[in-house]
C-alpha cells in the first residue's frame, strides 16, 4: 500500500484531484454557467438523451395505454361525472359571468405578451436523485436560453433555468423550496409569494404564502405571476386554490396550489428568452440574493402584522 | 505486436463509451422508474471497474463518470467528480490489498460508496436549507435509489468481468 502513495499513479490521481477542485470552484464562481468540461460532456450526451428521451416517451405511451387502461376508464368516468356537474354549473348565469371573465382574461394574456420571445424544448433528462423534479432541458446558451428565463408550457408556469450549458439546461421548478415566485390572486388581486415545501412538493403542489389575513382568497381561485421583481412576466398562470389555511405564525393565510401544469411527468416546455421588463429593477447576477431578502422582508411584514403584499416578487 | 497493443488499448475508449451509454439511460425519463425511484448507474458501474482495473483506471474512470454525473446533478459541478474519484481509487486499493473480488465484496462497496454519496448529496442539498420536513425526503427517496442502485450490482460486476476479460 505504502508503495501506491510513491507512485506515479498516485501523482496522477492526486493531478487529476486538483483539476476536479479547480472544476468545483470554477463551477461556483461562474454561479450556473457550465465549465468547459460540461460544455464539451453536454455536446457530446444531449444528442444522445434526445434520442433517448424520444424513445422512451414513446415505449412508455404504449405501455401506459396497455397497463393503465382500467385507470382510464375509471378516469373516464370520472371526468364525465365532472361533465355532467359542469354542465349544471352553466345554468346558474352568475357562476358563467364570472368564469367568463376569468377565462377571458387568460386568453387575452397571449394578446397582451406580444413581447415574449419563446424557445420550444424538450425533457430529456431527470436524474435519479433529482430535486424536486427539476430536469434537463435539450436547449441551451446557443438557443439563446439564459439563466433565470422563465420556463413555462401552455398551461402554466414550471419553474427557471438554473444553470446553462451551449447545448443543454437544468431547470428547477416551482415546488422547489428555494424558488420564490411573485404571485396574485386573478380574483381578488391578493399578493404573496409562491414557495414550495417538502411535503407538498410529494404531491407536486406547492403554496401560496404571506396572504393578507383579512383576504378572500378561496378555493377555486386562480393564481397567476405579479410580474414584481423582472424575473418572471406578469400575468403566467400558476396554479388553483386547493384550500386556504392560517400560517403556523397566525399572521398571515397561506393556500395550497395545485399547480396547472404536471410537473412530475412534464415532456415539451417553452422558454421565455425575452419578454418587456426582463431583469429590470434589477441585476440579474443578484436576483437570487433578493428572492431570499424578498422572503425575508415578507416575514418581517408578517411578523410585524402589517399588510403582507410583497414588495418584490422573486 | 502494435496491433496487440491498440487492441489492449482501445479498451479504453469502450470503458468510455459505456459510461456515456450509462448516463445516458440513467437520466431517460423513466427509464427502470418504480414509484418514482430511479437507479443511479454510474456509481456501481465505477466501482465494480475499479475492482477489475485496480485504482489508477479505476480512478480515472471513476471521476469521468462523476464529471457525467455532475451534468444533470443539482449539485455544484465536480462534487461527483471528487466523490467517485476517492471511492473509486479506495475500491480498488481495497480489492488489491485486503479483500477479494467477489460479488459480495462489490455489493459492500457500493452500499457503503451510494451511501456515502448519497447522504452527502442528502446533507447539502436538503439537510443544510433546513427544509421543514426534510428529513422525510430521505427515507421517501433517498434510501431507496441507494438501495436500488445497490441491488443492481450484479449486472456490473458481471458486465465489467466479461469485457475485461474480452480485452
Amino acid at each position: 500500500m505504502g508503495n501506491f502513495f510513491k507512485s506515479v499513479h498516485f501523482k496522477i490521481l492526486m493531478a487529476v484531484l486538483v483539476v476536479l477542485v479547480a472544476f468545483v470552484l470554477r463551477a461556483a464562481y461562474m454561479g450556473g454557467l457550465g465549465t468547459m468540461s460540461s460544455y464539451f460532456l453536454g455536446l457530446i450526451v444531449t444528442p444522445l438523451q434526445q434520442v433517448s428521451s424520444q424513445v422512451s416517451y414513446s415505449v412508455t405511451g404504449v405501455l401506459d395505454t396497455l397497463f393503465r387502461a382500467g385507470e382510464y376508464k375509471e378516469e373516464n368516468e370520472t371526468l364525465r361525472e365532472e361533465i355532467r356537474q359542469l354542465r349544471q354549473q352553466l345554468v346558474d348565469y352568475e357562476t358563467v359571468k364570472h368564469e367568463n371573465e376569468q377565462y377571458r382574461q387568460f386568453l387575452e394574456l397571449k394578446d397582451q405578451n406580444q413581447d415574449f420571445q419563446f424557445e420550444l424544448a424538450t425533457v430529456i433528462g431527470r436524474s435519479p436523485d433529482a430535486r424536486f423534479y427539476s430536469f434537463t432541458i435539450d436547449k441551451g446558451t446557443i438557443d439563446g436560453v439564459a439563466l433565470r428565463d422563465p420556463v413555462i408550457t401552455a398551461d402554466g408556469l414550471v419553474g427557471y433555468i438554473s444553470e446553462v450549458g451551449p447545448t443543454y439546461a437544468q431547470v428547477i421548478t416551482i415546488l422547489d423550496p428555494t424558488l420564490h415566485v411573485g404571485a396574485s390572486d386573478a380574483r381578488t388581486r391578493d399578493t404573496g409569494i409562491v414557495i414550495g415545501t417538502v411535503d407538498l412538493a410529494q404531491e407536486g403542489k406547492c403554496k401560496l404564502s404571506y396572504i393578507d389575513r383579512e383576504s378572500a382568497v378561496s378555493r377555486g381561485d386562480i393564481v397567476t405571476t405579479s410580474g414584481v421583481g423582472g424575473i418572471f412576466p406578469k400575468g403566467l398562470m400558476i396554479g388553483v386554490v386547493e384550500q386556504v389555511q392560517v400560517e403556523s405564525h397566525g399572521m398571515s393565510l397561506y393556500a395550497v396550489l395545485e399547480p396547472v401544469v404536471d410537473i412530475p411527468s412534464v415532456k415539451d416546455v417553452l422558454v421565455i428568452t425575452d419578454f418587456e421588463g426582463q431583469n429590470i429593477g434589477e441585476d440579474s447576477e443578484e436576483s437570487s440574493e433578493e428572492s431570499q431578502e424578498s422572503q425575508e422582508s415578507q416575514e418581517s411584514q408578517a411578523d410585524s402584522q402589517q399588510s403582507s403584499q410583497p414588495e418584490d416578487g422573486e | 505486436m502494435e496491433k496487440r497493443k491498440l487492441f489492449i488499448y482501445s479498451r479504453f475508449l469502450v470503458y468510455g463509451a459505456i459510461f456515456v451509454f450509462l448516463y445516458v439511460l440513467q437520466c431517460t425519463p423513466g427509464f427502470l422508474e418504480i414509484m418514482e425511484v430511479k437507479p443511479i448507474l454510474l456509481i456501481p458501474a465505477a466501482i465494480t471497474l475499479a475492482m477489475f482495473e485496480g485504482e489508477f483506471i479505476g480512478g480515472l474512470y471513476g471521476a469521468f463518470a462523476g464529471l457525467l454525473c455532475g451534468l444533470s446533478s443539482t449539485m455544484i459541478y465536480g462534487f461527483d467528480a471528487i466523490l467517485l474519484l476517492a471511492m473509486t481509487v479506495a475500491g480498488g486499493l481495497l480489492v488489491i490489498y485486503l479483500m477479494r473480488r467477489t460479488l459480495i465484496t462489490a455489493y459492500l462497496l457500493v452500499f457503503v460508496a451510494m451511501l456515502m454519496r448519497c447522504s452527502l448529496a442528502y446533507f447539502f442539498g436538503y439537510g443544510i436549507w433546513g427544509f421543514e420536513n426534510g428529513l422525510s425526503i430521505f427515507w421517501r427517496s433517498t434510501v431507496w435509489v441507494i438501495l436500488y442502485s445497490t441491488l443492481l450490482t450484479p449486472l456490473f460486476f458481471w458486465m465489467w468481468k466479461r469485457v475485461c476479460g474480452f480485452f
